[in-house]
This record gives structure tokens, sequence and C-alpha cells, in this order.
């Protein structure tokens, strides 16, 4: 689990100076804080994120900086375990904590009159923001889809595999020309795609190299929550809520149209465990606004303020009763389901056709989706 | 954990074409099985052990018959003192002929057909069989004569083997050896006997060289024939080289035994002629000389030459046909039950024979048993058979095999002669105490299984063929068995040059998409503003006209 953070400023007179560490018995080492900070500033020290192994204190960090220019130069980070990575966490997710942090400090930082309040709230704020992260450790199948859709790199190695198989070696170099970024460990990277069976890897004989094979694909969208309307179609909860529910949820769906950036919102919804708690919550039937039960995970935000995020993300919707009391139903599911990639089969043909793979390659790719179809 | 599926996949394929075969052959024999088992074995009514022969101990004829295949002369059956017999009949004789020539004149004369010139002399009388003759370069040079006694067999030698034969020939004969004088005349013609080893001495006073090949010869010999001359064999015969020899002068033969032919040719001869009529031979003497020119005014003296006697004996036997059977023989009651199944069937009797059988004669010949004509495939050897009875197979034979249903069963215990050979004597085999212990149950009838076996074959057939193509077609879902095709059409280097016609990611998306809306039976209403816009302007229009009717 991470280990907490350590948030540094960098002064031109100071130098690297501590912000705030938390929890407070995390060691610090400014040593080793300079030779993250020199990770940053190498190049042109513009802010950006990187991750850096520190053998003496034995683990990982995950940095955000937010670079020289900055009115407040501060340096975000995330102390991991060694054999963990940022990206089990999404990138959305960090982006969105470390964009947090900065708005406590930016906001708090420079008023000494709040300075207490303001770094009791950060640190409240850390509090929540490490439990939330440690939730996100234990992801769902669908969960561990949504990660993978909402991170650009894992998107685009998704992309790559949909259009035939690939070396692991070839596919680290395509990602690292098309995104400029550097792949520590390709490995880490590809776990969520193998532990949720979109592709297999495997040796080919005659060939010295792993290749990755995909064997499933997924897509995510807003479908009808089928339990639901199946309830309100026998007017329940209602016959008046029934009615109105699914006058709204037709009304949306008529005009829904999956796309790519909906996709991506809706997989950071996933990704967040408080809304995903309701989701789930909401799968199962409606509450009366008064009487929604209570989530062991409301980390940030009050159950009233998530609702009418997750209501204006048109995930849930409220509906009066004839006493006026808001009744929350789960206005569209998020699903992110797995489907079986047939049409690789046209795509490997051309592949062979055109001698863009060995054949040995194309063959273990076809055995693997003659084994991986399920009915 | 990397997986060679490539050998998972030919091992778990090797696995499903074991189980298919299997099946295949399990749906053919199982079928079979059930057709060779249309009986349900209940046992509704078991028989105790009956034994099914009468008059097992030959106290009279009654029951028994018999029945005699091949030479019927080779045997007699009879029951005799509570026992049946198969009397094999043995016989044996001897025949001789001997003519003492210097007395018996009971000969006929008659030319040798090869060399029918006569020479100068020839009788019988006190001397024997005689012959003298002087050749001088005349024609007479082979002559021979022939004396001839026909012979005619105490019995018919058709079922008689000869066993053993000998003749006896004594022939003798004086010539001149040296040259004569001739006080009369030339004494060119000297009339010695020129052979071989004389060196010149009879040569031409005159100074002739000697001429010779052979020399000068006598020839005896014996033939036999048959009646009409049609084969003629020699079985003696004495030919001279150095008779007439100068020197040292051999001038006389004294009484000499002629040469026989081995005994076997004799007998082969004398069966040869008596197969005729198997009765009448004919027996020959002769003598036929050769008078070499050796010189060119030769001439040979044979003073007198003579066959004293001839002694042919033979013996014989009776002929026992190769593949002669007799059998004793009882019909004995059916199992008339349709159902029957017989349990047991024993067959014991006991035998013996009077004589030892002579094995080195017929090492093969034995008893048989036949039920209903079929062979029970124990036999008992004649040469076990000794001359007290004894079991012929200790517990009886196991012969419920060869019982029929639904038919008399009908036993023979059948002698087998398996050579031909001679017999000198009966030899008699004997059975006794014959018994025939049957023990049978009575089976409850199955239904006719046969449709349903069919049915079953039928089924089971299709059963396999579906599994069959179940396991290695229907079992992948269509877009698998794309795959399956593609994969199999590469790896044996085929050409995929069609493009594969399957839904791509857009439209699996979409379909998927639309399942999962159908719940909400989602209609999009009929966009209708032409007509809409039509209806409008007919109420307008109306209601125009209601105006207009009001104002007026």
């Amino acid at each position: 689990m991470p280990k907490g953070f350590i948030i540094t400023r960098w002064t031109e007179d100071e130098g690297l100076v501590l912000y705030l560490n938390y929890p407070k018995d995390i060691p610090v080492d400014l040593d080793d804080m300079m030779r993250v900070f020199y990770a940053h500033i190498t190049g042109a020290g513009e802010a950006g994120n990187v991750l850096v192994r520190l053998e003496k204190a034995q683990c990982n960090v995950a940095s955000y900086f937010t670079g020289l220019e900055h009115e407040f130069p501060l340096m975000i980070n995330l102390m991991l375990e060694l054999g963990e990575d940022p990206d089990m966490f999404g990138e959305a997710i960090l982006r969105q904590i470390n964009q947090s942090i900065l708005n406590y400090v930016m906001k708090y930082g420079s008023n000494i009159t709040q300075a207490y309040d303001a770094m009791e709230k950060l640190k409240a704020y850390l509090k929540n923001a490490l439990f939330l992260l440690e939730r996100l450790k234990n992801l769902t199948k669908e969960q561990l889809l949504a990660q993978i859709y909402s991170n650009k790199k894992k998107r685009v190695i998704l992309n790559i595999l949909q259009n035939g198989p690939m070396s692991k070696k070839d596919l680290r170099n395509k990602i690292e020309d098309s995104l400029n970024v550097i792949i520590s460990n390709i490995d880490t990277t590809l776990d969520p795609f193998i532990k949720t069976n979109l592709v297999k890897q495997d040796w080919i004989e005659g060939l010295s190299e792993i290749f990755l094979f995909l064997i499933n694909d997924f897509t995510i969208i807003r479908t009808p929550p089928e339990k639901i309307v199946k309830d309100a179609k026998k007017n329940s909860p209602t016959s008046e809520l029934a009615g109105k529910y699914l006058e709204k949820v037709k009304e949306f769906f008529l005009h829904y149209e999956p796309d790519n950036k909906d996709s991506l919102k809706i997989a950071q919804i996933m990704m967040n465990p408080d809304k995903y708690d309701f989701l789930s919550l909401f799968r199962a039937r409606p509450y009366p606004m008064t009487k929604i039960p209570k989530g062991e995970g409301s980390t940030f935000t009050s159950t009233e303020s998530l609702i009418q995020a997750m209501v204006s993300d048109n995930i849930l919707t409220l509906i009066p009763d004839s006493r006026n009391i808001d009744w929350v139903f789960l206005l569209c599911d998020i699903t992110s389901e797995t489907f079986y990639p047939e049409y690789l089969l046209e795509i490997i043909r051309k592949l062979y056709i055109n001698k863009q793979i060995k054949n040995e390659v194309v063959i273990k790719h076809l055995e693997f989706l003659e084994n991986a179809y399920v009915k | 954990m990397i997986l060679n599926i490539t050998k998972l996949r030919k091992k778990t394929t090797k696995i499903k074409f074991f189980f298919i075969f299997y099946f295949a052959v399990f749906s053919i024999l199982l079928p079979i099985s059930l057709m060779n088992n249309v009986h349900i074995k209940i046992d509704l009514f078991s028989e105790e052990p009956t034994q099914w022969l009468n008059n097992s101990n030959f106290d009279s004829t009654e029951y028994w018959f018999y029945n005699i295949k091949g030479d019927a002369t080779d045997a007699q059956l009879n029951i005799y003192q509570g026992e049946a017999n198969y009397k094999m009949i043995g016989d044996n004789g001897t025949y001789n002929f001997f003519s003492n020539l210097t007395q018996d004149t009971n000969w006929q004369v008659s030319e040798n057909p090869d060399f029918p010139a006569f020479p100068d002399h020839y009788e019988i009388n006190r001397s024997g069989a005689c012959v003298s003759h002087y050749w001088i370069e005349g024609a007479d040079q082979s002559v021979a004569v022939n004396w001839n006694r026909n012979l005619e067999m105490p019995v018919n030698m058709s079922d008689f083997i000869i066993t053993s034969a000998s003749l006896e020939a004594i022939c003798n004969g004086t010539v001149q050896a040296t040259p004569s004088v001739d006080n009369d005349g030339s004494e060119e013609y000297t009339g010695a006997i020129d052979v071989m080893s004389d060196s010149g001495i009879d040569t031409d006073p005159t100074g002739g060289g000697f001429q010779g090949a052979t020399g000068d010869y006598i020839r005896y010999y014996v033939w036999i024939s048959d009646e009409e001359n049609n084969d003629i064999f020699e079985v003696a015969y004495n030919q001279t080289y150095n008779l007439g020899q100068d020197d040292p002068l051999i001038d006389t033969m004294e009484d000499t035994y002629m040469v026989c032919v081995p005994e076997e040719i004799l007998i082969f001869y004398l069966s040869t002629v008596l197969s005729k009529d198997y009765k009448n031979f004919t027996i020959s003497i002769g003598m036929r000389i050769w008078c070499e020119d050796n010189f060119w005014q030769d001439a040979d003296n044979w003073t007198l030459m003579a066959i004293k006697s001839v002694n042919l004996t033979f013996s014989y036997e009776k002929k026992i046909n190769q593949f002669t059977s007799a059998s004793w023989c009882q019909i004995g009651a059916a199992i008339d039950e349709p159902n029957a199944e017989v349990t047991s069937a024993i067959l014991r009797f006991k035998y013996k024979i009077n004589h030892t059988w002579p094995a080195s004669l017929s090492p093969f010949s034995e008893i048989r048993i036949l039920l209903n004509d079929n062979f029970h495939s124990q036999s008992i050897p004649l040469t076990s058979a000794t001359s007290s009875f004894q079991e012929a197979e200790s517990g009886g034979f196991d012969v419920s095999k060869l019982i029929l249903l639904g038919a008399n069963i009908t036993l023979s215990i059948q002698v087998f002669l398996a050579n031909t050979f001679g017999l000198n004597k009966n030899i008699t085999v004997s059975i006794d105490d014959v018994k025939l212990e049957i023990s049978y149950i009575i089976l409850e009838p199955a239904p006719d299984l046969t449709l349903v076996v069919y049915g079953l074959t039928g089924g089971i057939i299709a059963l396999v063929t579906l599994f069959g193509l179940y396991e290695l077609h229907f079992k992948y879902p269509p877009v698998v068995r794309r795959a399956r095709k593609l994969r199999k059409k590469i790896q044996s280097k085929r050409k995929v040059k069609n493009p594969i016609e399957i839904n791509n990611r857009d439209d699996i998306l979409n379909n998927s998409y639309q399942d999962k809306i159908k719940i909400l039976d989602l209609e999009p209403e009929p966009e209708q503003p032409e007509l809409d816009d039509k209806i409008e302007n007919i109420k307008q229009n109306i209601e125009t006209e209601e105006m207009k009717k009001e104002e007026r």
C-alpha cells in the first residue's frame, strides 16, 4: 500500500524544503528528494510526472512537479512500496489528487492566518487520498477494465493489439515512440491486461521474443439498468415513480450515442471508489434521498454532493414522489463488458497475406483465439 | 506460465479420436453381442443327466447297427457275448513255382519278340532247356529262344498285397574257346568264342586284325509278364563275359545262379503283372546269343547252353484299404424342447483289442466319435488298445458341443483305418459299456429383440456419428470454426485469399449495445410533417367554409 505523501517546495533562497509529510512518521531524506527533483529538472524542468526508484529507502516515488516556472514550485511525492506502480491507481486519479493538493496549497498556502486550518484540511485530504489509493488496489474486474480504459498508455496498448499480435519488445518501443514516454517496466503496465484475460503472452518456437496476443476485447458504455428497468415495468417502487423513471430512461437512451469521450468519462467514474460504491448500490434498487445507506467509502465528499455529481454526469437521476421527496434512480448503468474479438480473424488473415507477421505467430494467435471463445 | 498449447491440442485430439474409435467399435460389437444372446438364460427346468443310449452293454443287437465305408471286405462287425466287435479281416498265403527243367518239359517254346531268329538247336531235355548254335559269318548272328509257362494264382490277388518275393534260376554252358584245326580245308573259320579278355589269340592265322566291342556272349534270362504280354519284366539274368576265354581257358560255365532284381522290384513287377486279372501271369525263360563279328572270317561255336531250374516264391497278405471305416451306431432320441440348452453331454465307453495293433504298418488308425456325423475333436489311437477293456477317456468325453437340438442324436463309434497295409491275420477291436449322459436346461425364450437391436445399432451409430461431428465440428461456435479453418489453411500453407466475412469491431459493439437497450422497447417516433401539414390545411379549409356559411 502507498506509504504516504512527501510534499516539498523549491525556493530559490532555500532550495528544496519540506512542505508537508503525511503521515508524520514517514521518513524524509532530503538527499532522496533531491534525486527525485533532479529527475524532474533534467531537461527543461517543466511540469510533469516521474517515477523514481530509491534503493536506499526501498521504495518507489511517483512524483509530480509543478515546474520551475510555477508561481509556487511544488513537488508532490507519493511514496510507494518497491513493487507498486502508480499505473495501478490510474493516471486520472493521481492527476486529480495532485491537482487537489495543489489547490489546497495554492488556496491557503499564502494566507498566514488560515495556514493552520489549511494544513489540517490538507492532512485530512491526504488521509482520505491514501485511503482512496488503498481501495484502488482492490479493484473489481470491471474497475480494472475501467482503469485500463482510463489510462492513455493502456489505451494505446489496446489499440495496437486490436490490430494484431506484437512482440513485447516492439510494443514497448512503439508506445515509447508514440507517447514520448519511457516505459520502465512493461510487465507492470501489461499486468491488468493479463489479469483481466484480455491478453495472452507466449514464446514462439524458433523466435527469441515473447509475443502478446489479444484474445478478448472490451469497451465501456452506458446501458439501461436492467434490474431497475424491469422493476419499474412492474410499477416498483410506485407506479408514479416507475412511470416517470421509465420515461426518463427512454428519453436518455433515445438520444444517447456511445462515444470515446463519454466512455472515458464513465470509466473514470468507475475508477472512483465512492462513486463506484453508489453505482453498485443503485443497481439494486432506487432510494429516497433521505434513506440512502451511508457507504463505508465516503471519503472525500458528502453523499449529497457525490449524488449531485453523478446526477450531473447522467449516471443518477432524481425523481420527486407525491410528497416531493426526491428518489435517486440509476439513470444508466456503466457496463465494461469483454467480448470475443472475432474481427481479428480478418486482420490476422491480411497480416498473413501481406507477410507482415510470421506464420508461427499467426498460428499461435489463432490457437489462442480458438481457446478463448466463451459462449 | 507458458503453455505449449500445440502439443496439448494434439494430445487432446488423439484422446478424442481414441474415444470416437472406441465408441465406433463398441457400437458394432454390442449389437452383435446382443444378437448372439437373444435368449435370456432362465433355468426353468433342469434335466438330471440322462443315459441317452439303449442297450449300452450290447446284450443283443437291438438298437445298434453298423456300417462300413470303404472296402467292405476289410472288416466284419458283430455283437457277440456282450461286446460290439470290429473285426479287421486279415489273410495271408504263399505262392511257389518251381520247375526242374531237366524233368519238367511243360513249357511252350516261343520266339523272343526282339530277336526272333532261333538258334541252330533248342529243346528241353535231360540237361534242361538247351540251346546250341554255330555261327559262321551268317545272318544268324543274334539268335534267341524263349520257353513260356502260364501260371494261375490260387486266390484273386486284387485284395492282397505281396509282402515278400524271391527268385532262383540256374544256368550253365559249354563253348569252344580255342581255334580248332580243320583238317579238310581252310583254317579260316576256327569256331572259337571270342571275348574281350582274349588278346588276339583267336585272330586269323593268316594275319587279320581282331575286331570287337562286346565280345561274344550269351544272356540267360527269366521274364514275368501278364497273360497278354503287354507288360514284360526281366526279373533275372546272367550274361557271360569271359566264357570262351582262351587263356586261361574258360570254355565251361558250371551251374550258376542268375542275378535277380532286388526284392522290392520283384514285388512291384509281380504286383504289376497280376494287376490285369489278379489271377494269371506268365513266366518265361530264355537265352539270347550274340556272335560278334571279330574278324573277317569269324565263326563261333556255342556247344551247349542250358537253364536247369527256376524257383519263384512270393507271399501275400490281405490288403486293408486306406480310409476304410467301420462304425457301430445308435440313433437316440431327440431333445425336442425348443428352448433347451445342453449343459453337459458325456460319452463313456470301454475298448480293447485282441492282438497288438501293427503300429509300424498303420500308426494313425484310430477310434473316432461322431455325433450326427460331426466328429468329436478327440480320438483314440488303436496303438493304445490293450487286450483287456479300458476306459476310452477318464471321466468320459465332453461332447456337449456336438449335441443338436430338435434332431435325433445319432452316435457313431468308428474304427478308422488310416493306411493301406497288409494284414496277415484278423484283429478284433471291441467296445462295451457305451453311455451317453446328457443334461440340459430349458430356457425361457426372450422376446424378439431384432428390432431393438437394430434400433440400438442405429442409435449408437447415430450417436457416435453425432458425437464425432460434435467433437470435430459443431462443438465449436461458428466463429471458432472460422478461426480453426483459417489456422489449418495456414498450417497446411494453403491460400487464404478470400476475405473472412465477419463482424468488424464497430458492428460487434453496436450489436451488443442494441441488445442492451432492447429492454427499453424504444420506438423512434414517426416523422410525418407533410401529412400533418395536409391535415392542418384540411382543418383550416373546413373552418373557413363553416365561417362562410355562418356569415351567409
